[in-house]
């Protein structure tokens, strides 16, 4: 069984970036969104949003649809089974490494009572 | 973000809580409640003349909230569930709407119908909350006013309920739109202090 310091070094640094978690959590509950939608939940400037999205396309973890409503560009964004299972993954390891902490807490707890 | 769930919930209920579209429905609601006498003045065309300006009205809050707050495209389970929802709705109303018509019942089945509705509404997408629960208890409530001695059965559908429900959609619809607000915020905080 790993402990912490093993989950932690394991983590995807291309997932685990918040904004981009926040991306990919988003996208894996919905079929797509739209720019206007992640650049919402995330904070971030246009700019940045677009260097998050072309890393992450660049992974193969989501693809990037763009066309016009009228004269108006839109940018639809949805995730692929790729970017589905790690993000999945990474949550699950980060739970994992909540448990590992808490028992660790314990197991000192215990040791110093 | 040390959690998951904050940025899901938001999103798969993105867009039930887009309630500013409830606003304009409420209204048109309100204003072909039997009360008003310009809906009989205005007749032909004031049923026509209230549905344009209804859908003009979603039309508008339809761009804000695109504008403003992004489009989110539900997954496939989120569209099947609520396209039954919508269709069977649908069938119930003018299924109950006809029998109450025929039959004018004690006890509206129109009512009765539209407060299973909007539980099985709530339910589905934003989740069980107690304004969803109060407008169903007050539906009831209105389905009962003739058996009660209260209303007529012309002034219970022609008057109260469209006034009752009228009302519902929009203090509901706004009070969704407000915990859209706060959710979009929260999670924007989140990423934000996790980035910093």
């Amino acid at each position: 069984m790993s402990g912490p310091i093993e989950d932690l070094a394991g983590l995807d640094q291309l997932v685990h970036n918040p904004a981009r978690l926040a991306i990919l959590t988003a996208l894996s509950s919905c079929q797509s969104a739209d720019f206007v939608f992640l650049q919402n939940i995330t904070g971030l400037t246009k700019g940045n949003l677009s260097t998050h999205l072309g890393k992450l396309e660049g992974a193969e973890f989501v693809e990037i649809e763009k066309s016009f409503k009228g004269k108006k560009p839109n940018t639809r964004i949805g995730i692929t089974e790729a970017g589905k299972a790690a993000v999945d993954r990474h949550w699950s390891k980060l739970e994992n490494l909540r448990e590992s902490s808490k028992r660790m807490k314990l197991d000192g707890a215990n040791t110093e009572g | 973000m040390q959690d998951a769930e904050p940025v899901r919930s938001l999103t798969s209920a993105f867009n039930s809580l887009r309630g500013l579209i409830f606003v304009p429905l409420g209204l048109y609601l309100l204003l072909g409640a039997g009360w008003w006498s310009w809906y009989e003045v205005w007749e032909p065309i004031s049923g026509g003349l209230a549905l344009i300006v209804l859908l003009i009205s979603v039309w508008l809050v339809n761009l804000y909230y695109s504008r403003s707050f992004g489009e989110v495209e539900d997954d496939d389970r989120g569209r099947v569930r609520k396209a039954w929802i919508l269709g069977s709705l649908l069938v119930a109303l003018l299924v109950s709407g006809m029998w109450d018509g025929i039959t004018r019942p004690s006890i509206s089945v129109f009512g009765l119908t539209i407060a299973a509705f909007i539980l099985l509404y709530a339910w589905a997408t934003v989740g069980l909350r107690v304004r969803y629960i109060a407008v169903c208890v007050l539906v009831v409530g209105v389905s009962f006013l003739q058996v009660l001695g209260i209303a007529t059965y012309e002034q219970t559908h022609g008057v109260v309920m469209p006034v009752v429900l009228g009302t519902s959609l929009i203090v509901v619809g706004i009070m969704d739109h407000a915990l859209l607000v706060r959710r979009v915020r929260i999670v924007r905080s989140k990423v934000r202090a996790q980035r910093s």
